[in-house]
This record gives structure tokens, sequence and C-alpha cells, in this order.
């Protein structure tokens, strides 16, 4: 819907994904959206680049989130709550994630 | 003990079957997470676990339930009459930062009333895991029960500012629109 805007279906994905649930990693976002872990690692570059997003190290994984200082931060997200929200069922369930803690052993 | 437990047994009926045994024993429990969020959204999201807290001795707990044909696995009590497992995980109640908190929902089922978060604190309760988790599944749910049931929205705002959390909380309210 807003590849046009962000210049590709993977920028689009990559933003909105950031955006709603906060913050991510290459191989990740790729299982989630079924693309190849190249296709995001090349928009995360160019996004980082642009100053769109930023990365931090967690061990051996770089996480990708929003960059805090992007003066249209609140907006972006605004953006990715309305264009989600307007999704069908289908696409929005990729971006609907269970990052809550879970006691070991307890069944999923 | 014969109980009426059976695959057709509802969350509801379930948590109503385990609080009139336990209350039999003189204890008590309060059901929260997943299970509360099933009982009001008209199981559009469906929790398998029921989660009670209880300051009770959870041994004479883990006696009632065996009675009403429970077999613990691992930390979870399983019936073979249901595919719905419980648990009795530490207490207190906590909301985000609030700990501990009173429950002040309350549900009967036949004779038997179940106590419970409330609806308003059952979306507190998800939007905790949404503001400091980014547990995007908990705020579907949080605004599931937000559309199923009369909350006091002022009493969330005015908690998620106690969690630091505006601007999630505003983001929350546009979903409701």
């Amino acid at each position: 819907m807003l590849a046009g805007l962000f210049g590709s279906e993977t920028a689009e994905k990559v933003i909105l994904y950031l955006a709603y649930v906060g913050e991510g990693h290459i191989r990740g976002i790729a299982s989630n959206f079924e693309l190849s872990p190249g296709q995001v690692d090349r928009t995360v570059k160019r996004l980082e680049a642009a100053g769109i997003i930023v990365a931090k190290q967690a061990g051996r994984t770089r996480l990708f989130r929003l960059n805090p200082s992007l003066v249209v931060k609140k907006e972006v997200i605004a953006l990715a709550d309305k264009a989600i929200s307007a999704m069908p069922q289908s696409e929005r369930e990729k971006y609907i994630q269970r990052s809550r803690p879970r006691r070991t052993g307890k069944p999923l | 003990m014969s109980v009426k437990i059976s695959k057709k047994t509802t969350r509801l009926e379930l948590a109503a079957i385990i609080t009139a045994a336990l209350g039999k024993e003189g204890m008590s429990a309060v059901l929260v997470g997943g299970a509360v969020v099933s009982i009001y959204t008209d199981n559009r999201y469906e929790s398998y676990d029921l989660d009670f807290i209880s300051a009770d001795d959870h041994g004479k707990i883990a006696n009632v339930m065996k009675h009403l044909g429970f077999k613990k696995v691992g930390k979870n009590f399983e019936h073979p009459k249901t595919e719905l497992f419980v648990e009795f995980p530490p207490g207190p109640i906590g909301i985000g930062n609030e700990v501990p908190v009173e429950p002040k929902g309350a549900i009967k089922s036949g004779r038997t009333t179940v106590t419970l978060l409330s609806p308003t604190q059952c979306v507190m309760d998800r939007l905790a895991a949404w503001y400091h988790w980014n547990d995007t599944q908990s705020l579907e749910q949080a605004v599931l029960v937000a559309k199923s049931q009369p909350i006091k929205i002022n009493d969330i705002r005015k908690w998620s500012e106690g969690e630091g959390e505006t601007e999630k909380f505003e983001r929350f309210l546009t979903r409701l629109k």
C-alpha cells in the first residue's frame, strides 16, 4: 500500500514493522515476511544510512529500530498504526508479535 | 470426586468449578491473564491457559485440583477431559508497576462467583505487556477487550501516565476509534 511512498515493498515492510513492533533483526524480519535476508540487509543499510533507523548490538545480533531522533518518528508510528489497522487480517498478523516473557515449560 | 468437567466446559465454567472447590476448603483464587481476555471477548482471543493467583497454600491447592481430576504436569494442572490447563503462578497480582492490585471483576457462573480482573484492569494488564515488552499481541487483546466491554478509559489514562506511557496510550486510543 505504501511501497510507492517508501520506495519499495521491502522498505515499507521494514519501516512499518520497526515502527509498530519497536525493534527487529534482519533474519527475523526476513522470515516474518518471507523475504531473503540479503534483501532485508540491503534495505536496512539504506535506511540506516539515511538516518531513518538505527542499530544496536545485542550479542551477535544487530537490533534495528526507528531512529529516536527522527524528526517525524511520531508521525511514522502513527502512519504505521493506521496502515496496519487497515490491513487485511492475514497481513496484519505479520505485525502481531508475542514478545512478552513466557515462563519456561509453559505450553504454547 | 465426580465433577462435570468435559471438553465442552467453558473457561468460565472451569474457573467456577475450581473456585467452588477451593472455596469449600476455605481457599480462594483470582483468575488473571489470557483466560480473562477470552472470557471478556467471548473467545475472540482463545487462551487455553487458566492462570489463578492465590495467597493460599499451594500444596493444599494441589490436593483440591487432584480431587477435581487434574494431574500436575510440571507447573500446570492438566485434566483428561479438557484441553484447558490450569496454573497457579506466584502472586501477588500486579499490573505494570502497580503491585499489588485488588481484583475488581466478578462473574457468576451457576452458583459460584468467579473473581477476576475487571475489564478495565484486564485492558491495563494487556497494555502493560505492550508498554514494557513491545508485545503487539497484547495490544490486540487490549483493543478487543476495550471494544467488547465497558471500560473506564480515564482510569486507564491515569494508570498509563503512571507507567510513563502517555504516547502509547494515545496510540491505543486511536485504535478504539
